[in-house]
C-alpha cells in the first residue's frame, strides 16, 4: 500500500535528521506515524509533519550547541576535574612533594601580587591633578606613533600638563598630523603641522601653539 | 562522566510514568499519554522518539526485549523501553514532590478532600 502524502513528507524530513538519531529511531518514527494514521484516518497529518520539522530544528541546534559552546564548556570542565583529581592523588600519595608544590605556588602567587602592588604604587601613581579622571586620553595618529611614541598618555604630555595649570589635555606632535584631544565627554580633532604642543584648557575649547611650528588648524 | 541532570518536563515525566508499570514501545506510550491527559498532551512521533533518546542519554530509561516477541508480526516489531533504577528513583522523587504540592493545595481548600 502506498503511503499517504504526509508520511512521504515525514520520510523525507527523517532523512535530514542526524545519522545517529535517524538510524536508531527513523523506522520507529515512520511506523508510529503510519499506525497513528491508520487509527485516526489521517486526522493528524499536519501535526505529524510540523512535529517532524520542529524536531529537525531541535536535533540540529542541540548538535550545533554540543559541537561549540556546550562541548567546549564540558571539555574545559572535564579537564579541570581531571586536573583537580590528579592533584588530589599526588597530594595523597606523595604528601611531601604535594606540599612542596602547594607552598611553591602560594609563594609565587604572593610574590607576584607583591611585585605588582609595589610597581603600581611607585610607577603607576595617579597623575598629580585635582581631577585626574577628567583627563581621559590623548591620542595621536599612526604617523606620529611611528616617528615618536606619543600615542596615549605619555610622560611628555604629563610634563606639559604639570607645567601648565588649568590645561586638561595636550598632544605633542612632530610633523604634519592630526590629534584627538579628549577631555571628559568633549572631544575634538585638530589638524596640526610642524613641531609643537597643542593644549586644551579647562572650560573652553582652546588650542594654542606653544612652541614654534607652522600652525594649528 | 556521569550523565547530565535532565530537567523533567511534562513530556519526560509522562513518558517515565508510562514505563512505571513495565516495558512499553514508543507508539503505546504516545497513545497512553494522550488518553491519560485527555488529549492535552499530544506527542508527534518525531518528538516522542526525540524525548525517548534524551531520557535514554540521561540514563533514565533503557531499551529492553519485547515482553512477547512471538506475538508481534515481523513488520510490526518495535523497540521497547523500560525504566532504569535511576529513572525509577527520579520518577519517585518527582511524584513525591507533586504529592507534596497536592497536599498543600488540598489543605488550602483548592482541591476536594481525599476520600
Amino acid at each position: 500500500m502506498r503511503d499517504p502524502l504526509h508520511i512521504a513528507i515525514l520520510r523525507l524530513i527523517v532523512r535530514l535528521y542526524p545519522a545517529e538519531f535517524r538510524l536508531r529511531h527513523g523506522d520507529d518514527i515512520v511506523a508510529s506515524a503510519r499506525a497513528s494514521w491508520r487509527a485516526t484516518r489521517g486526522a493528524r497529518a499536519t501535526l505529524v509533519v510540523l512535529d517532524a520539522i520542529v524536531t529537525l530544528g531541535r536535533l540540529w541546534s542541540s548538535r550545533a550547541f554540543e559541537a561549540t559552546v556546550g562541548g567546549v564548556a564540558r571539555r574545559a570542565a572535564g579537564m579541570f576535574a581531571s586536573d583537580a583529581a590528579l592533584a588530589l592523588r599526588v597530594v595523597r600519595r606523595r604528601p611531601l612533594q604535594g606540599t612542596a608544590i602547594v607552598i611553591t605556588l602560594a609563594l609565587a602567587l604572593g610574590a607576584n601580587a607583591a611585585i605588582y602592588t609595589v610597581a603600581h604604587e611607585i610607577l603607576l601613581d595617579r597623575v598629580p591633578y585635582d581631577s585626574p579622571e577628567r583627563i581621559m586620553q590623548v591620542t595621536s595618529p599612526p604617523v606620529v606613533l611611528r616617528l615618536a611614541p606619543t600615542g596615549g598618555f605619555t610622560w611628555g604630555i604629563d610634563k606639559v600638563l604639570t607645567d601648565h595649570p588649568g590645561v586638561e589635555a595636550a598632544a605633542i606632535y612632530y610633523e604634519d598630523a592630526g590629534a584627538n584631544l579628549v577631555t571628559g565627554v568633549e572631544a575634538s580633532r585638530v589638524r596640526i603641522t610642524g613641531l609643537g604642543v597643542v593644549l586644551r584648557r579647562a572650560g573652553r575649547a582652546h588650542a594654542a601653539r606653544q612652541r614654534a611650528g607652522p600652525g594649528v588648524q | 562522566m556521569p550523565p547530565r541532570e535532565l530537567r523533567l518536563t511534562p513530556t519526560f515525566f509522562h513518558l517515565l510514568l508510562c514505563l512505571a508499570e513495565g516495558p512499553k514501545h514508543g507508539y503505546g506510550m504516545m497513545l497512553e499519554i494522550e488518553e491519560r491527559t485527555d488529549g492535552a498532551l499530544r506527542l508527534g512521533p518525531s518528538s516522542l522518539y526525540y524525548s525517548l533518546s534524551r531520557l535514554e542519554a540521561a540514563g533514565l530509561i533503557e531499551e529492553t526485549e519485547a515482553p512477547d516477541p512471538a506475538g508481534e508480526a515481523r513488520e510490526e516489531r518495535r523497540r521497547y523501553y523500560r525504566l532504569t533504577p535511576a529513572g525509577r528513583a527520579r520518577l519517585r522523587e518527582e511524584v513525591g514532590a507533586l504529592a507534596h504540592v497536592v497536599a498543600h493545595a488540598r489543605a488550602r481548600g483548592l482541591l476536594a478532600p481525599e476520600r
